[in-house]
This record gives structure tokens, sequence and C-alpha cells, in this order.
């Protein structure tokens, strides 16, 4: 090992790509099993790399330099730029390495099972290990560019993994979407990388390589000690604040936050892995990641952290309501995962930028248990489905609707019900996972959202206030899913006969459960103790004003725990007992249903979709339209014509010319010949007549 | 040196009067006979300039053979008559005249720049075939001469062919 | 050998000038192929009593040169061999026309 023992961090993303090129080139041809073992072996083995930087991290920072990358030389009043191929290995990026190989590899031992009767297998682990080497990248990147690029791959990956049923409509449109609403936050990170370059003259976070050569020191180097500066020079604080909003729109898009959350309820269109890892564990914590990794920048602007902080509680809010009602297991999961990753900027937002890590951790690993575990019932529901079309010789038939329910959906949770008894390993992982989320003590949900509410009301009621309301909203929504999925009365004959799923996916449901049920305890609040996680990630994430610092009494900070325990409770018994009351039914009767207003804006989502369909798809189309025909026909396919038709009206002047008559050829020769001879006497114009 | 001169400008007016009457009449064979004229006037001029066997020549291959062909040819498409025949390019005869006065005071112009005496001493002696003979069998000439007999050759050939009705 | 006064080769050059734009003038003039031939005619038998011209005047009180006169010979016998050509194609052309007008020969108008 050379003299910088943190230069193994670069076998971390080394080992994904090689199982991709694997994947990529051979994967067809071998066994499944096979490339199954191999593309989760290599992430197991980033883990295990992962933990070793752990155990050696302390609480040091290290860049591991590879190779030079841009050198593009000053010119023009431009100062120079120096780009390299370099990795920071810090707490934080440790922390995110631990998710994304940890929870990556779980997830990609239950898809050796989950995905075990698809055709296209090779390509799924060839897309599945691309991803975690892009989103290795991103959060070891030491400069903006380098992170970009993992950023940039990790929405390819979406895009391939959302698509992968690529034969179905619905799936490709939603890859597009999901792309397409990235593209345009990725214009906020570009921007927010230009204004970077142009104020600190670098693009690495912090020292590296490039630092020893020229001097610049990285952007959060020199950030802490620029708040004087930016207080006292409104241009340059404008300027800071443009950057932050400007990366944070790059967030919004990435993390799906209001306005640009819309392709993330349509991403469940992928394999229910690919929503499990990419969509609730590691791809849309992204956003979160760098607002923590830049955090000495953002909190330079304290409009940013208002505008990061309102946006993070009121997409938490909002998504909260629309997953009340909705009836596909996986898109109340996914408004599930919009409204936490809002708590985790809310966080943020108050600079409490560890909380917000902390619930990064353990939200992935409820969140990824959820999916892994929505995919098990989704799993059997199909397996019993497709029993009885066997049975009753359908084939491919119309599905059959009932009541305006769709029975041959496997994710509809109207189709469900009384799945503890027959489903009971994924059940009772589940209900770990749902008592996280809901934030029943002493799980590990618990402890972080209470440490988030309790950050936010030391900023502002108001904040905390909505916070709480979202909690309330999340158990009961929450117990609802359960409740319609596990308890009641099966509603159709496919669910009670369904069975468990294989131990390759039931392994890693039970590896997560637990951690969602005792992962908290390493982030304990303030009053019970030492906070070991906000000590580890303490160099990375600690905010410019000390909260610490602020006098709060314990008392305060008990109550508070106690009336974010009394909200959880309260509302899980009351969904309880409501949808006891219901069986598992829908608490608004049908025929109330189309009445109800309420009802009708949450199910449609509050009709955004439909909004940016109208406006921007359909605009655009019109708007393309009216350019072809203005722009496009009269003045380029003018332009064009018009010089094939000024060509044709040249060559007919000359054609004119062409008389045919004998005489005129002769006359226009005499006429030559006596230019001809009055060029050559100009010349001797000394022989003139000279009288 | 008078008599040089009258016996000058007789032939010069005449030839030029004849010249015009070769381009105005309508009448092609009146034309003809015009030309045939300006040809015995220049073979006189020939005479004046001390080229008797020139002169002789002009007289029997242009007026003798030249000018007849062009009359049998005449007689051969039937035009003794004048035609009114259709001018499509109307603007073409003023334009023309007016080309014609440009190209002659042009050249016109060279010619009387360059000044020259009133009288000059020139050899008496005529020249005839004996000059002509020698000098056409010269080294300067000899070449010229042969090929010109191959091209007369080809002109026989020529017009033959191009004038049968069926070949 | 005698030596002789003679007038001014000036004369002879312009009177030759004016027969041959008579014939220039002539060949855009008129209509009638026939007529236009013997106005290129008129053109070489000026351009002759140019040639015949410098011949007596180039070479002083010497002996006369005879470079015009073998250049008119040449001429001559050029002029015969294009006249039979140039009439035989216009008798080959104009034989089964109503009408002699050069005019009519436009194949070539674009």
């Amino acid at each position: 090992m050379s003299s910088n023992p943190f230069e193994i961090a670069w076998l971390v993303p080394l080992f994904p790509l090689i199982g991709f090129l694997f994947a990529g080139f051979f994967g067809s041809k071998l066994p499944k099993a096979v490339v199954g073992a191999i593309c989760t072996g290599v992430v197991f083995l980033s883990f295990a790399v992962a933990a070793y930087l752990f155990v050696i991290i302390g609480a040091s920072q290290h860049t591991a330099f590879l190779a030079h990358w841009l050198t593009v030389p000053a010119s023009g009043g431009i100062p120079a730029l120096q780009v390299n191929f370099e990795l920071l290995v810090d707490p934080l990026s440790v922390l995110m390495l631990l998710i994304i190989t940890g929870v990556g590899g779980l997830i990609h031992l239950y898809s050796t099972s989950y995905m075990a009767a698809e055709s296209g297998y090779a390509r799924f682990f060839t897309y599945l290990n691309l991803f975690v080497f892009f989103m290795l990248l991103l959060v070891l990147a030491n400069n903006m560019v380098l992170m970009f690029v993992g950023w940039e791959g990790v929405g390819l990956c979406s895009y391939l993994l959302i698509g992968y049923y690529y034969e179905k409509k619905s799936a490709t449109d939603a890859a597009n979407k999901a792309f397409i609403v990235n593209r345009i936050g990725d214009v906020g990170v570009l921007i927010g990388m230009f204004m970077a370059f142009k104020y600190f003259h670098t693009l690495d976070f912090y020292n590296g390589y490039a630092y020893h050569q020229t001097g610049i020191a990285g952007i959060l180097n020199r950030a802490p000690q620029l708040a004087g500066l930016v207080a006292a020079t409104p241009a340059l604080s404008v300027a800071i604040t443009t950057l932050c909003i400007m990366v944070f729109w790059g967030c919004t898009g990435k993390s799906a936050q209001i306005p640009l959350y819309v392709w993330l309820p349509d991403a469940m269109e992928g394999p229910t892995p690919v929503s499990a890892l990419i969509h609730a564990a590691t791809m849309v914590t992204a956003g979160v990641y760098l607002v923590s990794r830049a955090h000495s920048l953002f909190e330079l602007s304290d409009v940013a952290m208002a505008v990061i902080a309102i946006i993070g509680i009121a997409t938490a809010f909002v998504a909260a309501t629309i997953g009340l009602v909705q009836n596909d297991i996986k898109r109340v999961l996914a408004y599930s995962t919009i409204s936490q990753l809002g708590y985790m900027f809310a966080a943020c937002g108050v600079g409490a930028f560890a909380a917000g890590m902390f619930h990064v951790l353990t939200h992935a690993f409820f969140k990824a248990c959820l999916f892994l575990g929505a995919g098990a019932v989704i799993h059997a529901m199909e397996h019993s489905m497709h029993e009885r079309h066997e049975r009753e010789g359908h084939g491919h038939a119309a599905p059959l609707i009932e009541d305006g329910v769709n029975r041959d959906d496997p994710q509809d949770m109207r189709n469900m019900g009384g799945l503890s008894k027959r489903l009971k390993i994924t059940y009772f992982t589940m209900l770990a996972s749902t008592l996280a989320i809901a934030g029943i003590p002493p799980t590990s949900g618990f402890f972080s959202k209470d440490e988030i509410l309790f950050q936010l009301s030391r900023q502002s009621w108001l904040l905390w206030f909505v916070g709480a309301v979202t909690a309330a909203l999340t158990a009961f929504y929450m117990t609802r899913l359960m409740y319609k999925t596990f308890w009641g009365s099966p509603k159709t004959e496919d669910a009670g006969h369904t069975h468990d799923a294989s131990p390759a996916m039931t392994v890693p449901l039970v590896i997560l459960g637990t951690l969602a049920v005792v992962g908290g305890f390493i982030g304990l609040p303030a009053l019970f103790g030492p906070n070991l996680f906000e000590r580890f990630l303490d160099p990375s994430t600690k905010p410019a004003i000390d909260h610490a610092a602020l006098t709060n009494s314990d008392q305060y900070q008990l109550g508070l725990l106690l009336v974010s325990i009394a909200i959880a409770i309260v509302f899980v018994v009351i969904a309880l007992y409501r949808y006891k009351s219901v069986d598992g039914g829908d608490l608004l009767p049908a025929d109330q249903k189309p009445k109800n207003l309420t009802y009708q804006i949450l199910l449609n989502k509050y009709y955004v979709d439909d909004f940016n369909y109208a406006v921007y798809v359909h605009g655009g189309r019109i708007f393309a339209i009216n350019l072809f025909k203005d722009f496009e026909e009269l003045l380029v396919d003018g332009a064009v014509n018009g010089v094939g038709k000024l060509a044709r009206a040249v060559g007919s002047l000359f054609k004119s010319w062409q008389t045919g008559y004998v005489r005129n050829y002769a006359f226009t020769m005499l006429i030559g010949v006596i230019v001809v001879l009055l060029a050559v006497m100009s010349s001797f114009n000394h022989y003139l007549p000279h009288h | 040196m008078i008599a040089q001169l009258v016996l000058f400008a007789i032939l010069a007016a005449l030839s030029v009067v004849c010249a015009i009457g070769v381009v105005v009449n309508e009448n092609p064979v009146r034309s003809a006979l015009n030309l045939v004229v300006v040809l015995f006037c220049v073979a006189m001029l020939f005479l004046t300039l001390n080229a008797s066997f020139v002169a002789a020549v002009q007289v029997m291959v242009y007026a003798g053979a030249i000018m007849v062909l062009f009359l049998f040819v005449i007689m051969l498409l039937n035009l003794g008559k004048p035609e009114q025949l259709l001018d499509h390019l109307k603007p073409q005869k003023p334009l023309s005249v007016l080309a014609g006065l440009i190209l002659v005071l042009v050249i016109a112009s060279v010619i009387v720049a360059v000044p020259s005496p009133h009288s000059v001493l020139l050899p008496a002696q005529m020249t005839g075939a004996y000059e002509v003979g020698i000098s056409l069998f010269s080294p300067t000439w000899v070449f010229p001469f042969e090929a010109v007999s191959i091209l007369l050759l080809i002109a026989v050939v020529g017009a033959v062919v191009l004038a049968k009705r069926r070949l | 050998m005698g030596l002789v006064q003679a007038i001014p080769l000036n004369y002879y050059l312009v009177l030759s000038a004016v027969l041959f734009t008579i014939g220039a003038t002539g060949v855009l003039v008129k209509r009638n192929p026939i007529v236009m031939f013997m106005c290129i005619e008129l053109m070489l038998n000026a351009v002759n009593v140019t040639f015949v011209a410098f011949s007596r005047y180039q070479n002083g009180i010497n002996r006369q040169s005879m470079d015009g006169q073998m250049m008119v010979i040449f001429v001559m016998a050029v002029a015969a061999a294009e006249v039979a050509v140039g009439l035989g194609i216009i008798v080959s052309i104009f034989r089964n026309r109503p009408s002699i007008n050069i005019d009519t020969m436009d194949v070539l108008q674009g």
C-alpha cells in the first residue's frame, strides 16, 4: 500500500464497475446463478472495503488522487482550472458508502430471487451494478465535476431501470419523465458549478492535489471564513444565495421535492428492487448528501437555508396527504419517500445536517425493508393470480374489473388482506419497519424523526407544527397500508392462496427490519447520552453556528419527545380503530367518493400531473407544431428553396442571351473585337492622334 | 505622283461604292455583280502595288471562279427575285451600322496616328511569277504550300460529300 | 533598278479598313446567307490589300519583300476552299426550305 492508506478507497467504486462490465459483456451467455452471484458479490466486496475505511477514518479527512483529468490554462481574464480524478474520504462519505454498499448488497441478494423469472436477468444486474458504481462516485468525489458525473450517471441508470420493462408504454413514459425532470434540475447544478468557479476559482470541495500545485484552496475550506465578507458585501451575498438556490434546484430534481417530485411516483413502474434501492435508499438521498457536503457554503446564505427548510417541510406535508388515499401499495410508499425526504431537507434547512443524515440512514433501513416487503407481497399475489388464471384457463384475457377495482392487479391493496397469517416473515419485518416510520419508540425511525422535530422547533414553531402534523399523517397512512395488506379478511381468493418468499428474499428483509428497529441507538438524543452518530459526522457536517451552545433545558427536549410519542401512538390507534370498523375497506363509502372534493383532490394528486401535461407536454407540442409551420416552413424551407429559385432565375437570365441567331453571335464578336482593339490601343496611347 | 494619286482615288472610290452596293442591294444577283466590280478594282490596286502575279490570280480565282460559283448557287436556290424577308432582329441594323462606324474610326485612328511621309521612294521593278515562284519554294513558304494542296483536296471531297442529296 | 515616287502607305491601309468595315457590317445586316458569304469575301479582299501594300512598302528602297504576296496567295487558296465547302453546306441546308433566311436557323435557342 502506498503512503496514503486511503487510496484503497478507489477499490470501492471499482468492484461494481467490474461487475457491470462482466455482466454487460458475458451476462447473457452465462447461467443466471453465476451472474447474480458475481454482481452481488462485488457489492459486498465494496462493503468490506467501506467497512475497513470506516474503522480507520476516525475523525480525519483524506483525499485520494488517481490521475489528472482537465487542466485548462488561464486565458482572457478567466483563471486556470484544474479538475482531477480525486476522491474525498471523510466521515460523511464513509457513511454514504456503508449505506450504498450495505443496503445495496442486500437488495442485490434479494433481486437474485425476485428477478429469477425474468429473461432480462443479466441486463438488470448490469444496470444495477452500473448504478452502484455511479452512486459511489457521486459520494466519493472531491470536486463538483466528478460528482456531477456520478449525478448524471445515476440519473441515466434510473432511466434504464425504470424502463426495464420496456415493452410497456407506461414504463417507458415513466422513464422519460424521470430523466427529463431530472435534467431540468441538472441545469441548476450546472449553473451552481459555473458560479462556484467564478467566485472560488476552483471546483474542488476540499484541498487536494490541485491545492498543492496551485495554492487555490477548496471551496469548503474557504467558505467558513467568508461569513464576514458575505455579510458586508450585498453583491456577494446575492451571488452566494443564487448559487445555493441553483444547486438546491438540482436537489429538488434528484431528491423529488416540490416542484420536481412528479417523476418519483411514476418511477414505481420499475421492478420493486429498483424502487427500493434507487428511489428509497440511495439516489434520492443524493440531494441531501450534496446539501450536507456543502453545508458551509449553504450556511453563508440565510435565504437559501430558509428556502430549503420551507420547501422541505411543505413537500413532507403535501406528499403525506396524497399518500392517504392511494390504492397501489407502491404508490403509497413512493409518496411516503417524498415525504420523508422533505423531512431530511427541512432538517438541513435549519442547520441540523447531522440530523438530516441520520434520517437518511434510518430511512434507508426501514424504507428499503418496506419496499422489499411490498415486493414479496406483490410476488406472492402474482403467483396466486397466475395459478387462478391457469385453473380457469383464462390465459391472457382482459383484466377482470369489479366495482371499479382491477382484480388482476397484484399491486392494488384492495385485492389484499389477511396476509399476516400467510406471509409471516414478510409481515413481521414490514411491521417493524412501519413502527419505525411511524415513529414509535424505541425504533430507529423514532430517534431520527424526533431529532429532526426537535431541531425544527428550535428554529420556528410553525416548522415544528407542520412536521408534527405530517408525522401524524404518516402514522395514519402507514397503519392504513398495514391494515389493508395484512390484517382484516382477504378481499379476494387470490389473497387467500398466497405463500411466503424464498430465503434469498427473506434474509435481506430480516436484516433490514432488525436494523430498522435497533439501528437508532447510535443517534440518541442529547438528553440520554452522547450522540455517537453526530459525533462521528462532526468533521463533515458540524454547522457554523453551534446549536449545542444554545441553551435548551433537558425538560424542553423531554417534553417534545413525549409529544412526538403521543402523536405517533394516538394516530396509529385511530387508524387501527377506524379501519377495523370497515374491515380494511375504504373509510369513505363508494357512492360518496365522487362527491367528496377533498378525496378527489388528493386522489388526483392535486391535479399537478394534469397541469404539467396540459401546460408543458400539450403546450410544448402545440408550440412545436406552430414553430414548424411558421419558422421551419416559411423561413428555413423558404431560404433553402429560395436558393434553388435564385439559381434558376440566374440561369434563365443567361438563357435569354442564347438567342440562336447567327447574326447575334456575329454582332457580339464584332463588339468583342472593338473592345479588344480599344484595350490594346489604350496601352499605346502615345500613338493616338495629336494634331 | 499626281497620276498615281488620281488612279488610286478612282479605284478607291469605285471599290467603296460597289462594296456599299453589295451590302445595300436586295437582289442577291446585283450584290454578286457589285462584288465582281470590287474584285476587279482590288486587282487594279494590286497592279499599282507592283504585284502582277497576285493581280492575275485575283482575277482568275476570285472573279473568275469564286463569283461564278456564287452565281451558280444563287441560280440553284432560285433566288433571282428580291424577297420580303422577315426580320426577327429589328434593332440589329442600326446597331451594326453604329458598330461598323466605331470599328472604322478605331482602326483609322491607329493608322492615321502613325506618321508616314507624303511621298516615299520605292523600287520601280514589277514583281511577277518569277519572284512568286522563287519565294513559294523557298524554305519559308514550302511547307504551307504543300499543306495548302492537302487543304484543297479536303475541300474538294468535303464539298462533294456535303452537297449530296443522299450519301 | 530605279526608284519611283509612291503614295503614302496609310492611304492603302485606310481604304482596306473601310472595305473591311463595310464587309463586317454587311455580314451583320444581311439575312440572305449567300450575300453574307459574299460580304465575308469582301472582308478577305480588304485584308489582301493590306498584305500586298505592306509587301510593297516593307523594305523601303531595298528589294521588295515578297512575304505579303505569299500570304495573299494562301489566303486566296483558303478562301476558294472555304467558299466551295460553305456553299455546299448552304445548298444542303436550304435545299428543301421554302425561304432563305438565316434567322430560321435558331435551333440553338435556349
